[in-house]
């Protein structure tokens, strides 16, 4: 019994310091403060308004057809070799390769409230639409019918936080920070991206798994703020 | 055969050959010009630029006509759906004085849009309606410049980057001495500015 106590006591002061330190750790933020970990899951919403600095403004109306369910990637945009798409955060640019062949080339608008994380990911999930939801006081957004969604992550940036490479038709500012950390494109570019990214899509959301990786994007540079 | 006899086939064979080349080839004279003939100039007149707004709905062609001593710069807006184009602005610059549209151009919901011109060291913006819609005081188009010089003395407006929202344009400043300052909105329907607590760069 006399052994038993400090062993048992000491147990306990293990299991203590393993449930305490890891909430000691800075929790990673949400691209989307309200909406990252709620929903990741497509949504369509015509008839809601969309919340942008204080002003209401309408969403694109978004019609899902077949063309939704397994677009065709354009004959000219075809390449050899494995897909990689770049954002320079210091020039605010999205170039998108397959091999060495040039895809798409544009100007996006990258973190400006939220820095956008540097390093290589891969798209584990693509949303033909969603809303998104975050900010608070004079920043607070409420966006439905965010288009051509692709969420990505790696072991260091949770794929939860909800950062991706999506459409935005709230501004066009594009070449300047602008966001909350995601990468925002002009809805054009958001949707050729998103027809010719893995996972290959198959219906309104599309899983990445081991036989359809999702493609490679490395961020990197310093934004200009 | 004798060597002249050799010569003199092959000087016919030339001149037959030469023959054909005035008569059944005309155009290529001037090839065998011993000096080149001057032509009209290849380059054309017109030239074109065009951009989509940012969800491909509509887009704007800049058709640059070259006069003697003018240059005419005609925006059209082009309604893709409907396949309707309208001639919006129009404007005639002596060269190397220009005008250019700028990536973010279309505001997010195609209502408007603006373009920069360069007149000599100044730099002016004008915003328009896509649909000719005139502004509250009639007017077909917005001097931004204008506005903004009355308003900021000691200022510059350095660029007009985009839109933050559907009717917020972007405007970045420096000061006199050139030193970055702050970015403003301008608000399209009351032409007022609001100032920024960061920059956008």
């Amino acid at each position: 019994m006399r052994k038993l106590v400090p062993i048992l006591s000491l147990t306990l002061v293990i299991f203590a310091i393993a449930k305490i330190v890891p909430s000691l750790k800075p929790q990673q933020a949400c691209a989307n403060s309200v909406s990252c970990a709620k929903n990741l899951n497509v949504q369509i919403e015509n008839d809601a308004t969309a919340i942008y600095n204080n002003q209401n403004i309408a969403p694109p109306k978004i019609y899902l057809s077949d063309k939704d369910l397994k677009p065709t990637v354009l004959a000219d945009s075809v390449g050899v070799g494995e897909k990689h798409i770049y954002v320079d955060l210091t020039t605010q640019t999205l170039s998108a390769y397959q091999g060495d062949t040039l895809y798409l080339k544009t100007l996006v608008s990258t973190g400006k409230w939220r820095e956008t994380p540097t390093g290589d990911f891969r798209i584990w999930v693509k949303l033909r639409a969603t809303r998104m939801t975050g900010g608070e006081g004079a920043d607070f957004y409420d966006l439905p019918n965010v288009p051509y969604v692709m969420f990505f992550g790696n072991s260091q940036v949770s794929p939860g936080l909800g950062f991706s490479l999506h459409g935005a038709y709230w501004h066009n500012n594009f070449g300047h920070p602008m966001s909350h950390g995601c990468v925002n494109m002009r809805p054009i570019d958001a949707e050729k991206l998103y027809n010719w990214v893995n996972p290959t899509t198959e219906g309104y959301t599309t899983y990445a798994n081991q036989q359809d990786q999702g493609t490679l994007i490395t961020i990197y540079g310093k934004t200009q703020i | 055969m004798s060597k002249p006899i050799k010569i003199l086939i092959f000087f016919i064979i030339f001149a037959l050959l030469l023959l054909f080349l005035f008569a059944v080839l005309p155009h290529q004279s001037s090839l065998l010009a011993p000096t080149p003939t001057p032509s009209a100039s290849t380059k054309p007149n017109t030239e074109l630029m065009s951009i989509d707004s940012p969800d491909g709905k509509f887009s704007l062609t800049l058709k640059k006509h070259k006069n003697q001593n003018t240059i005419t710069y005609s925006f059209f807006v082009k309604d893709v759906e409907k396949n309707e184009e309208i001639l919006i602005f129009t404007k005639e610059l002596v060269s190397p004085d220009s005008i250019s549209i700028p990536f973010n151009s279309f505001s997010p919901n195609n209502k408007y849009l603006f373009l920069k011109e360069q007149a000599n060291t100044q730099t002016n913006y004008y915003v328009m309606s896509t649909n000719l819609t005139p502004f509250k005081n009639g007017e077909k188009y917005l001097s931004v410049s204008d506005f903004f010089t009355k308003k900021y003395d000691k200022l510059t407006l350095e660029d007009i980057t985009g839109w933050a929202d559907p009717n917020l344009l972007v405007l970045n400043t420096n000061t006199l001495e050139g030193k970055p300052s702050y970015s403003l909105w301008f608000e399209i329907s009351s032409n007022s500015f609001i100032q920024l607590a960061t920059r956008f760069n």
